[in-house]
């Protein structure tokens, strides 16, 4: 006798991999049969498996039918319906409650859609569209089946011997694993354990070594090939992730039966490509060909490494703290990748490209903003001077410098020479690289930084040893007494090449004056040594140290008595301060240039350095942050130092700064107690030196043409960015979308006023859009919009001129007489006249 | 007849006032006295004094989210709606009031 029952599968998501690793977990205990079929396809699933139940493609709503036979059936029938129709889906909503990366903004297109997505952590701004290369450290399946160790002769009865027994050690592998991990990493070991013991992958395999006289080794690849590519062949975020999972168990049951180790892949790319990888070593990245290009989806590598910077500074966008990327991407794949949000997209649907299309065409209009921009010179509104300058790392970088307005180099990174070459730059190579950087300089100041090795910019030509804590240890100048021919040689092509230019001289990692004064007599001593040779050279060169170690800044009056100037390097200097690695995302948080104590630790320095009439810089990412130029510009700074692409932006904000005005931010700053009182203080400064007309001509338009509400609230966005009334469009769409998921915002009439208060908003803005077509606005009701007048304020303002009128406006638009009026208005112009007057 | 009311929204720059202005409008046009409430993102605007309260025969609350000095209303019969609802639907909310306490 047999129990069954019928129910309609009742999870959004349908049985992806995590439900049913949860009914698999339950069904552990009952010893009978079970079977399941989805009556819509007529499949039927084991529930004890988890791939067996994956692989029926049960979608939400889909009837299926539930046969239950063995002893104790009544009983199991009516707990385990219980649980398949309430506890099941209490589960997967916990679960859904945990965002894969806080970071990510996911477009509400791309959920509404349903796409297949990934997320991580916006790394470097802008947006690519093409097909993915794997760089690298893909599993090569083809590669692993191809290989045949065939050495003894085949017995299936030794094989699966083998099998079970490299199955039992991962097992205990992972159990043993298991004891010491939380959270995501247990889910995951977790999720390995559940293949390894799965019933339908390991009679595969056993069906594979008993029919098809299949090694152990090549019977597991061929049954996780098989499920795995099931698995990347549906369209479901889940189940691309278990192929990872799958693909990672196989390597480790791979190891125990001695099969060949899983091939890495390092292919050559030939055509413009989305690059996929791990993480990219900067010589990986600078040994492929910039056009080539197009995107970087990397799974580990951090903010600050020396890879994305690069990518900053070349306009690549990426993405980064993708997990498992490389797994649950194909090769040329088609994906769209948004570095403004941290998000990837594959294979988009109609809907996603038209959006995504728009987004690019925005990214081309700032682009030209940007270039406008570009030409301002670096100075206040006030005239105080403060040189905008460019980070670069290869000679090539230097045209976008110039293009991007950069007035010199603040920090030429040599360090990034050495990598991928196999030996050490001669001092001739040297020389010619450093004269070449200086007449193309043509007169403007460059900042030659001596190499920095060690820490995380580890040198194949240099045999550093392996350290445990390699930021704090053998790095910068600390190597040079040991390798004293490397820092001869570079020391000496700069002399020689600072006869042709404006060069200056800075090290890194200085933290003692007895370090400044044995690096200033050797320099004495090589410029001796070239004089005596009768080479050309300029003995009388700046010099400068970087400010990155806490104790150069208490000390700066000591230091500016043996510098001519200092630039701070404010990755490595918070790194220090606040005792935090900057590769590692867990303490990421601790990175925070507004903090009381930095701001002090940095005005006390600079004061220092000014009283004895020396200059301070800042070369760190940092500086490239126009938001916080306010405060850098208080702090005194000279100079600012940054991946070229953020020197218009930064000049556009300097150039409506006023001294006295960013001092006096400071001193209050200063006397904060920590970081979000200050992120207060910066905006109350934007919204008392920087407050606009809540309307103008270009955050209008008429018959726009938006086609749904995901595409107005896009809109808005972009006008707002465009308008440069927001920093980030995405956070403020995001901003909008939350309002709308309390109460959709519409009010009748065909009015809808989307609004929000958020942190993107540099100051309170109005927008109006007049549609062609009216759109569905989602909400209880299903009337349709034509009419959107939204407002975007500044998260915390309760106090602004503006905020204050909103409330006359809002109450306007409430009379039919002034609704119709902006319907009827044939040009921008009258509606901002039209706004302003009711909020007079 | 004289009514009070509070709005209030939670972001308290739209919806609050609109409320506000639909209340006062409609009112007047079915020839009731209401003052109206605002509290938005500027604080409360248009206080309600302890008089007013007392001599209003019920109190409107259209409102997203929970006001503040709601003590002043305790013994008081409220009616409370959305927001939404003061906005798309004042002419049938006020309806009801003034049928509820028999005006």
């Amino acid at each position: 006798m047999a129990v069954e029952f019928t129910f309609d599968f009742p999870l959004p998501l349908g049985l992806h991999a995590r439900p049913a690793a949860f009914i698999q977990d339950y069904c552990q205990s009952f010893s009978g049969q079970i079977v399941l079929e989805n009556k819509r396809n007529g499949r039927a699933a084991d529930p004890k498996s988890i791939l067996s139940l994956i692989t029926s493609d049960t979608q939400f709503g889909d009837p299926c039918r539930l046969v239950i036979s063995g002893e104790g059936e009544k009983e199991f029938a009516a707990s385990f319906k219980r649980f398949l129709l309430e506890d099941l889906k209490l589960k997967e909503e916990k679960a859904l409650e945990i965002v894969p990366s806080a970071a990510a903004l996911i477009p509400r297109l791309v959920l509404a859609e349903k796409e297949i997505y990934l997320t991580g952590q916006p790394a470097s701004p802008g947006l690519a569209s093409g097909k993915t290369f794997l760089f690298a450290t893909a599993f090569d399946w083809d590669n692993l089946l191809s290989e045949e160790a065939g050495l003894e002769p085949f017995s299936p009865q030794a094989e699966k011997e083998a099998f079970r027994r490299a199955s039992r050690q991962v097992q205990q592998e992972v159990e043993r694993l298991l004891l010491d991990k939380n959270g995501v990493e247990r889910n995951i070991l977790q999720a390995h354990l559940s293949i390894i013991t799965d019933r339908t992958f390991i009679e595969r395999v056993i069906n594979l070594i008993d029919q098809d006289k299949c090694r152990a080794s090549r019977a597991v690849y061929r049954a996780a090939k098989e499920f795995s590519q099931q698995l990347l062949e549906a369209k479901s975020q889940y189940l691309r992730e278990r192929a990872a999972d799958i693909q990672d168990v196989t390597e480790r049951l791979l190891e125990h039966l001695g099969g060949p180790a899983p091939i890495r892949l390092k292919a050559r790319l030939s055509q413009p490509a989305i690059i996929v990888a791990e993480d990219l070593f900067p010589s990986d990245f600078l040994s492929l060909k910039p056009e080539l290009v197009l995107g970087l989806i990397l799974e580990k590598a951090g903010q600050t490494s020396h890879t994305l910077i690069m990518a900053r500074s070349q306009a690549i966008p990426a993405v980064t703290g993708v997990d498992q990327a490389c797994r649950r991407l194909r090769a040329a794949e088609e994906v769209i990748l948004d570095g403004n949000r941290g998000v990837v997209v594959v294979s988009p649907g109609e809907a996603v490209r038209r959006y995504y299309q728009k987004e690019m065409e925005t990214e081309d209009l700032l682009r030209q903003r940007h270039r406008q921009l570009a030409a301002l010179p670096g100075l206040t509104a006030d005239g105080q001077k403060i040189e905008i300058v460019a980070n670069i790392g290869r000679p090539e970088e230097l045209s976008k410098a110039w293009r991007d307005g950069a007035e010199g180099i603040g920090i030429f990174r040599t360090e990034l020479l050495l990598y991928g070459k196999s030996t050490l730059p001669t001092e001739e190579e040297q020389y010619l690289l450093y004269k070449k950087v200086a007449e193309e300089a043509s007169g403007r100041p460059v900042i030659i930084r001596t190499f920095d090795i060690g820490g995380d910019k580890p040198i194949p030509s240099l045999h550093l040893p392996p350290e445990p804590n390699p930021f704090l240890g053998y790095r910068g100048i600390r190597i040079y007494q040991e390798n004293y021919d490397l820092f001869r040689h570079q020391v000496r092509a700069i002399l020689r090449a600072a006869a042709s230019g404006q060069l200056k001289i800075m090290f890194p990692m200085v933290s003692l004056i007895e370090e400044v004064r044995w690096l200033k007599e050797k320099i004495a001593e090589l410029a001796e040594e070239l004089k005596m040779e009768g080479l050309p050279f300029q003995g009388r060169i700046e010099t400068g140290v970087m400010l990155e170690v806490p104790s150069v800044a208490l000390l700066a009056d000591k230091f500016a008595q043996e510098v001519d100037f200092f630039s701070v390097g404010s990755n490595d200097l918070m790194q220090y301060f606040f005792a935090a690695d900057r590769s590692n995302p867990k303490v990421r948080y601790l990175s925070q240039p507004l903090n009381p104590a930095l701001l002090r630790l940095l005005k006390g320095a600079i004061e220092q350095a000014h009283k004895k009439g020396k200059w301070v810089g800042l070369c760190g990412e940092i500086a490239g942050d126009s938001r916080l130029a306010p405060v850098f510009v208080g702090l005194g700074f000279d100079e600012l130092s940054m991946s070229s692409g953020f020197i218009p932006q930064v000049k556009a904000v300097v150039s409506r700064l006023k001294t006295d005005d960013c001092q006096q931010l400071v001193r209050k700053a200063i006397e904060a107690a920590t970081t979000s009182e200050n992120e207060r203080l910066l905006q109350q400064f934007y919204q008392e030196h920087f407050s606009q007309e809540v309307i103008s001509r270009e955050l209008v338009e008429l018959r726009a043409d938006c086609r749904s509400k995901a595409e107005v609230l896009q809109d808005i966005a972009i006008k707002l960015q465009l308008a440069g009334r927001v920093d980030n469009r995405a956070r403020l769409e995001q901003a909008l979308w939350k309002r709308e998921d309390d109460v959709a915002t519409d009010i009748g009439f065909g009015l809808a006023i989307p609004h929000c208060q958020s942190e993107a908003v540099r100051t309170p803005s109005i927008v109006v859009l007049h549609l062609a077509q009216p759109v569905d606005w989602q909400s209880k009701e299903g009337l349709p919009v034509d009419l959107i007048v939204s407002l975007a304020i500044p998260a915390g303002d309760r106090v602004s001129q503006q905020l204050s009128l909103l409330p006359q406006l809002s109450r306007k638009l409430i009379h039919e007489d002034f609704r119709e009026a902006l319907r009827q208005a044939q040009d921008p112009g009258e509606v901002v006249s039209l706004i302003k007057e009711a909020m007079s | 007849m004289k009514l009070v009311a509070v709005t209030a929204c939670p972001t308290g720059i739209a919806h609050t006032y609109m409320a506000a202005e639909q209340l006062e409008r409609v009112a007047r046009k079915m020839g009731l006295s209401i003052k109206v409430e605002t509290q938005g993102a500027m604080g409360i605007e248009n206080e309600l004094d302890p008089d007013e309260i007392r001599e209003a025969a019920a109190v409107i609350l259209a409102t997203g989210i929970p006001i503040q000095k709601s003590e002043r209303f305790e013994g008081k019969k409220i009616f409370e709606f959305s927001v939404q609802e003061a906005i798309k639907n004042t002419e049938g909310i006020l309806q009801k009031v003034k049928e509820q306490i028999g005006g």
